[in-house]
């Protein structure tokens, strides 16, 4: 057993830390001391961090959503000119989400311009979560189309901001 | 790098050579993010961690002194003390990891349960629930295979402390796995 136990021990040396958090973290240390403000920069790489999850995190709501979209649309009554449209809308989403990302991976960015794009994509997974819950029920996919054309606005206007904060 | 290398190295980061520092970080920043990493049991929480270690290494860099011991006793200083802060400011935490490595070792039931003890997920989810020092002395010791005499000058203890503190943590670390 200790010898199991030591070759797990020397297993865990494995561990790495992600590349692109390594490379995004060294690059902020060294615009810390550039500009002597170490708490806005400390406090930007902890937002970098939750940005790039968070909007991961979209993705697979954008998913569920539409998943749920496709079972509604089995159900009497069914509409299936808006579930085309959520799907439509839901792709147009996607597309962003993968420019933010890249915006998010090649630009250093503040800490208000990061609270910010925190708080659009926390605003459009509330707007895509609400979606996916009412989705279920026929009578409010027009609700819920409206809802994923909010998520998609926030996450339009959101892009433009990365756009332009370059 | 070679140890002549890093001690120049070293001295020009102290100068604010950033490629100098970003040599020693290259170098070193596995190991401390390990170290966190093994001892928080959360990746963003290490991430965060070890960017703060590296954040106050660079801007106090010019306070290093060189005392004979490795310039990696001082990033495992600093590591320390930010892991102490991190449970001061937050005691409780789940990790969704964690969460996902619990359910997936429900499963795992039927399997050699021999086996399932002592698997990695288990030993890495034990290692935090060592006492803090002895957390030091296994991840050092044991998965960066350190000597005791490096242990003891970070640790700022005796190699004959260190010792006993890894025989203790090695015990107590079984004993942790066998109640699972």
């Amino acid at each position: 057993m200790n010898k199991d136990l030591f070759t797990i021990l020397k297993e865990l040396k494995n561990i790495q830390p992600d590349a692109q958090y390594s490379k995004h973290s060294l690059d902020l240390i060294f615009l810390s001391k550039e500009n002597q403000q170490s708490k806005f920069i400390y406090t930007g790489a902890f937002n970098w961090i939750k940005l790039h999850r968070l909007s991961a995190t979209i993705g697979s709501f954008g998913i569920l959503a539409i998943f749920a979209f496709i079972i509604a649309s089995y159900l009497p009554g069914n509409k299936n000119g808006l579930v085309a449209e959520a799907n439509e809308i839901n792709s147009s989403i996607q597309i962003r989400l993968d420019e933010i990302q890249y915006q998010l991976n090649n630009q250093l960015i503040s800490t208000s311009t990061a609270i910010n794009a925190q708080n659009s994509l926390n605003e459009a997974t509330k707007n895509l979560l609400n979606a996916f819950e009412i989705s279920s029920n026929p009578e409010k996919i027009k609700d819920a189309v409206d809802n994923i054309k909010e998520a998609k606005d926030i996450i339009a206007e959101l892009n433009s901001r990365l756009k332009e904060n370059k | 790098m070679i140890d002549g290398d890093i001690k120049n190295t070293i001295k020009s980061a102290i100068k604010g050579e950033a490629s100098a520092f970003g040599l020693l970080y290259d170098k070193y920043q596995p190991q401390i993010y390990r170290f966190i990493y093994l001892k928080v049991s959360h990746r963003e929480e290490a991430e965060d961690l070890c960017h703060q270690v590296f954040l106050s290494a660079w801007q106090n860099i010019k306070s290093y002194e060189f005392k004979g011991f490795p310039f990696s006793s001082w990033l495992y200083s600093i590591a320390r003390n930010k892991v102490i802060d991190h449970y001061r400011t937050k005691k409780f935490f789940i990790d969704i990891e964690t969460v996902y490595i619990t359910e997936e070792n429900d499963k795992k039931t039927n399997e050699s349960i021999l086996d399932f003890k002592i698997s990695l997920e288990n030993v890495k989810k034990a290692i935090p629930e060592l006492p803090q020092i002895e957390q030091d002395v296994i991840i050092m010791r044991f998965v960066e295979d350190m000597s005791p005499r490096e242990i003891a000058s970070i640790l700022n203890k005796s190699e004959g402390s260190i010792r006993l503190i890894q025989h203790k943590a090695i015990k107590r670390l079984k004993e942790l796995l066998n109640n699972e």
